[in-house]
């Protein structure tokens, strides 16, 4: 909503600086956007033009100019500027949008003080007219409210605000704020004894009200500079007299209004009711428009002359020729008026106030301070009478409010008497009882309709910034879940260990998953781009980009990880790790490239965190390594996977040697154990045996260790891998594991040949399961 | 010179040329052992007098003491040529550079999110979590957001179902709680996470960001304790010496609704390019639980009532540290992260 100092000033007599109110609009109201003269320009003044002279060899003219009594003479290129007129004048010093400062000058070498000048050049954007030269001012005596030094203050409404679109809405606001008198409108209409011929009927709930009145012999024309003035302020356009006055009716009173040329209406006869389906209207844009069921028409009787609310009919509009007018002055339901006019993509500054509700009691003021206006600007009779159909009358209601409730909401000690006065400010009727204030609401007031509304009305009056400042009282534990907790501890230690944290979008392309994941994917009904469609399945894609993203700026060294939701059938978390380059960081020492090791070594630390016990089985996806990649096994239940990128889609992102994991935290968690137990450190030394054995190339050493740790051989606590060898002079299907396993009993020491029985059990049982030799 | 002084010059003579262990085990051998030369001087013990005996005996001891000692001395003294010529052929350019300590650092939002958790769990509020795939019921319905309400357009939410969408707020973890405790209990929580926005991506609009939202719903709770609440968060993001300044708002879920400014920490409030010569900076939004909520959530309004804010992580950090781009989050880029690292 742009507001208009000057136009405000109709209603607010009192004396308001436009900056201060901007101020205080926005601490008690609604957030104010810009506070902005009219004409962006300073030092302009008036002036006659007495008489144009050419100037030999120039499209310039020497020009006399009356200001203030005394003639000067201004050099104008302008081809329009001609003897009679009046202007506006740039005074010497005046300034223009665009830094522009006006100085005596001599043009064709004539001195010329100051300059005639066009709309444009006081920044008034070409939507606003469509003049190229001068700018000719059509009544320059009605100065007083000409707007050359308006202000436009533009409010942003929230949609709870909806009376505030309109002037007098604004001023009930300001009054309120600012605690000064409103002078509402009054208008007297001056009728003639021929009657309004008019009569009106509804077939439809959906028109509340509607009225309508006559007006003859009117001349329609361009409107005074002033009314322009204050449209341009509010961001209209305008038109001519009879357009003008609608739009500005509806800026000041927040009613829509449509003017009909009654001639081309086909009866006198108005009947509102709503469209048939696959039925068609020609609005005045010139264009043919599907109706559906429901949308709101006004016809003749016969046939459609407008589509109420939203834009009037071609056939029935306003030309220059006009010359009876009937005006419309309706109450249509919101609902209907937003679905029909977001369905032909019709939104108005008409359809929007109908959408958001506007004040049911204005009607018949609006339609009467319209036709006083359209008389005074284009002549005519205003026909005796109003035609009208009302269908639910405006009425007001009462809303009870406890003087408690609102200390209790605001955190505030205000008496019943402060509260009565804050809302009295708005012109609001309280009458307190015994135990509530009754609040009488206007139709105005749309927003109001419960005591929470009306806290809300007394806090912002009052002052949020007057409230007091306090923690709240209530007594409760807070700490973060254990849950919580591990995940922070995860990304330290990763972090700790060289690993980014990388947030990357959730929204994705199917294909760039395929591969890593074989899950029906989960996509967004409209999506804004292809790139993202579907929810992720995997972390990995997204990672790779990231490396990739660095690959591209020589930054190969990339070591990243995310910590995201998964969106399978049900929402899962997970950690994705990716990791390229070398696993040692010396600028000078030969480098270690990771492997396939290194980040199995991270995916068991952050095992070792939640305290599971996983298998790693060699197992193939497309997308990776094919042998160099397992899926990671707790008691049976796929955790993840840990591998090599393969080549192929590796190259896909410009990348090679990636080494990813993916670890489904949500599974983790649930078989977590992390209940502690406490055992005494042994005092007794372990006794350690190293053994060579000799197995099938095909049996994987995990598979051997496992054997080991399952074996049930007494007291061996330990087993761990510490050489692998495969080559002469062994043979092709063999290799060689060296493992050296450890025995620990609190309560003994073990003499060599108690170790040696145990290491025959443990050997018996090896070659029972694998048929494993011993490397001699 | 007597027999003792020859041994001994001749014991020394030998000693200096002696460069290994096995030199000196024969030094040793040839002097101190079994047949050695001062062993041989006892020999003449018994050619001597009972007055003169005690007096050789111990100057020979005396002479086997020092010879021994000799030996001793000189054997350390090798040693330790041997791990000194060792260490010399250790040495290293001590110019050269260490290995560098590779640490990876948390992103930036993470660490504004763990920073506003450790404020709030201080003040006694727990962290809440919830999907982010929701329906429609517990993102806008239960939230005074019924079907038709013009805040809630199709166009801005990405919907998988006519009934289900990407979250566009955390506000429905607030509802599920709200839900869980049944009406009967005091709430305190904050909430954060992902959210998503049908808006096109530019330098800032982001269809994904992060929120955290916080709650307290308690018989009592008012809008000044909201107030002190929200005066801690900006002082604690912002510093200190921050004021915070409250203006009428509409959100559907609270009433009365505010947007809240904070004090601006470049000038203090005179005045500047970053905040657009206001003083303040407009940081969140928040309000008193609308009474529609409430209810929809089980509790009665005439015995309950509560504060709600959220707050856009992206504009925290944006601000904070003048980031001019919200793309630069997603992009990940380590150079970007590493900068924020403590």
């Amino acid at each position: 909503m742009n507001v208009s100092m000057k136009w405000l000033s109709d209603y607010i007599q009192s004396h308001i600086d436009p900056n201060d109110l901007a101020e205080k609009i926005s601490l008690h109201a609604q957030e104010v956007a810009d506070v902005r003269p009219l004409y962006a320009a300073e030092g302009l003044v008036l002036g006659r033009v007495e008489s144009t002279e050419a100037i030999p060899d120039s499209k310039n003219k020497r020009c006399v100019v009356t200001v203030n009594g005394t003639q000067r003479t201004i050099v104008c290129g302008a081809p329009n500027v001609a003897p009679g007129q009046d202007v506006i004048v740039a005074d010497i010093g005046a300034t223009l949008p665009g830094d522009v400062t006006i100085q005596k000058a001599t043009i064709n070498g004539i001195e010329s003080a100051g300059m005639i000048v066009s709309l444009s050049e006081l920044g008034i954007d070409k939507k606003y007219h469509q003049e190229s030269g001068i700018h000719v001012v059509n009544d320059p005596h009605h100065d007083a409210s000409f707007g050359l030094d308006d202000t436009v203050v533009e409010i942003e409404l929230t949609p709870n605000r909806m009376d505030l679109m309109s002037m007098l809405g604004v001023a009930y606001e300001v009054s309120a704020i600012y605690e000064v008198p409103l002078t509402l409108p009054e208008v007297t209409v001056k009728e003639v004894a021929k009657v309004n011929p008019y009569t009106i009927t509804s077939d439809t709930p959906k028109c509340m009200a509607y009225y309508g009145r006559v007006i003859e012999n009117v001349t329609v024309k361009d409107s005074p500079e002033w009314l322009k003035n204050r449209l341009i302020a509010a961001g209209i356009r305008p038109i001519n007299t009879i357009v003008d006055v609608t739009n500005y009716i509806m800026i000041d009173l927040g009613q829509p209004l449509h003017a009909f040329d009654s001639d081309t209406i086909g009866t006198q006869a108005i009947r509102v009711k709503t469209a048939e389906t696959d039925t068609t209207f020609q609005t005045l844009d010139g264009q043919t428009r599907a109706l559906k069921s429901g949308d709101i028409l006004i016809t003749d009787g016969k046939r459609p002359i407008a589509l109420g609310g939203v834009m009037g009919g071609l056939d029935t509009e306003v030309t220059q020729s006009t010359t009876t007018i009937f005006l419309e002055s309706a109450i249509f339901e919101d609902r209907q008026i937003g679905q029909t006019s977001r369905r032909l993509d019709l939104r108005s500054e008409a359809s929007l106030r109908y959408e958001r509700g506007i004040a049911h009691d204005r009607a018949i003021l609006a339609l009467n301070k319209a036709v006083t206006m359209i008389q005074a600007l284009s002549g005519g009779e205003i026909l005796k009478g109003i035609a009208e159909h009302v269908q639910t009358p405006p009425t007001p209601w009462t809303v009870s409010l406890q003087t408690s409730r609102v200390n209790q909401l605001l955190g505030t000690t205000l008496s019943d008497a402060e509260i009565k006065a804050l809302l009295e400010r708005l012109q609001l009727t309280v009458k307190p009882t015994k135990e509530t204030l009754e609040v009488t609401i206007p139709p105005r007031r749309l927003d109001l309709h419960t005591d929470q509304d009306l806290i809300e009305e007394v806090g912002r009056l009052y002052g949020y910034n007057h409230l007091d400042i306090r923690l709240p009282s209530t007594q409760t534990q807070g700490y973060l879940t254990d849950h919580q907790k591990r995940r922070r501890a995860i990304k330290s230690h990763l972090e700790g260990l060289g690993f980014f944290e990388s947030i990357t979008y959730s929204l994705t392309h199917p294909d760039l998953e395929r591969g890593f994941v074989s899950r029906e994917p989960t996509a967004v009904l409209r999506p804004l781009s292809t790139d993202q469609q579907t929810l992720k399945q995997t972390v990995v894609p997204g990672l790779l980009e990231v490396l990739s993203y660095h690959h591209a700026r020589q930054m190969d060294d990339a070591k990243i990880y995310e910590l995201r939701t998964l969106y399978w059938e049900e929402e899962i978390e997970t950690l994705g790790i990716a990791m390229s380059g070398t696993s040692t960081h010396s600028s000078w020492k030969p480098p270690v490239p990771v492997d396939f090791y290194s980040i199995k070594g991270l995916v068991q630390h952050v095992l070792a965190m939640f305290n599971v016990s996983a298998e790693f089985v060699a197992s193939r996806l497309e997308a990776m390594h094919p042998h160099q990649t397992a899926e990671i096994r707790i008691a049976g239940q796929v955790c993840g996977f840990v591998g090599k990128v393969h080549p192929e889609t590796a190259s896909q992102y410009d990348l090679k040697d990636i080494y990813v994991a993916e670890l489904y935290i949500t599974r983790l968690a649930a078989m977590s154990d992390r209940h502690i137990t406490y055992t005494p450190v042994t005092k007794m030394q372990s006794v350690r045996r190293d053994l060579a054995l000799l197995v099938d190339k095909t049996i994987p050493a995990g598979v051997v260790l496992s054997t080991i740790k399952s074996s049930n051989v007494p007291y061996l606590v330990d087993a761990e891998i510490f050489d692998v060898y495969t080559g002469s002079p062994l043979l092709d299907s063999e290799k060689s594991l060296a493992i050296r396993v450890a025995f620990n009993d609190a309560n003994q020491t073990f003499k060599t040949e108690d170790i040696d029985a145990l290491m025959d059990q443990l050997l018996t049982h090896l070659k029972n399961e694998h048929a494993v030799k011993l490397r001699t | 010179m007597d027999a003792f002084d020859t041994l001994k010059h001749a014991f020394h003579a030998r000693l200096k040329t002696s460069q290994t262990d096995q030199e000196l085990a024969q030094l040793k051998a040839d002097y101190l052992g079994k047949k050695g030369e001062v062993t041989q001087l006892m020999q003449v013990m018994k050619d001597l007098s009972e007055s003169e005996r005690p007096v050789y005996g111990q100057r020979v001891n005396a002479l086997k003491k020092e010879l021994s000692e000799a030996l001793n001395a000189h054997k350390k003294a090798l040693e330790k040529a041997l791990l000194e010529a060792q260490l010399a052929a250790e040495k290293i350019d001590v110019t050269l550079p260490g290995d560098r300590v590779q640490l990876g650092a948390r992103h930036i939002l993470s660490s504004i999110v763990e920073s506003i958790e450790d404020l709030f769990v201080g003040l006694g509020y727990q962290v809440k979590e919830g999907p982010e795939i929701e329906s429609d019921e517990f993102n806008f319905e239960k939230l005074n957001l019924p079907k038709h309400h013009p805040a809630r357009d199709m166009q801005d939410s990405f919907y998988i179902d006519p009934n289900t969408l990407l979250r566009t707020h955390t506000s429905p973890v607030q509802v599920r709680t709200m839900l869980e405790v049944g009406g009967q209990k005091p709430v305190k929580i904050i909430c954060p996470g992902k959210v998503y926005r049908r808006d096109d991506d530019d330098a800032t609009h982001s269809h994904q960001f992060m929120q955290i939202e916080g709650l307290v719903v308690d018989h009592h709770t008012s809008m000044a304790d909201l107030k002190g609440t929200l005066l801690k968060m900006a002082q604690t993001m912002f510093g200190a010496d921050r004021t915070i300044r409250l203006r009428p708002s509409y959100f559907p879920f609270t009433e009365p609704s505010v947007e809240v400014d904070v004090s601006c920490y470049n000038c203090d409030g005179a005045g500047c390019s970053i905040c657009k010569h206001t003083g303040y900076i407009e940081i969140l939004g928040a309000g008193m639980v609308h009474d529609n909520v409430l209810k929809m959530s089980g509790y009665d309004p005439k015995e309950y009532q509560g504060f709600a804010f959220g707050i856009g992580v992206e504009r925290i950090a944006m601000l904070k540290y003048g980031i001019e781009d919200i793309r630069h989050f997603y992009t990940n880029d380590m150079r970007f992260l590493r900068m924020f690292n403590q």
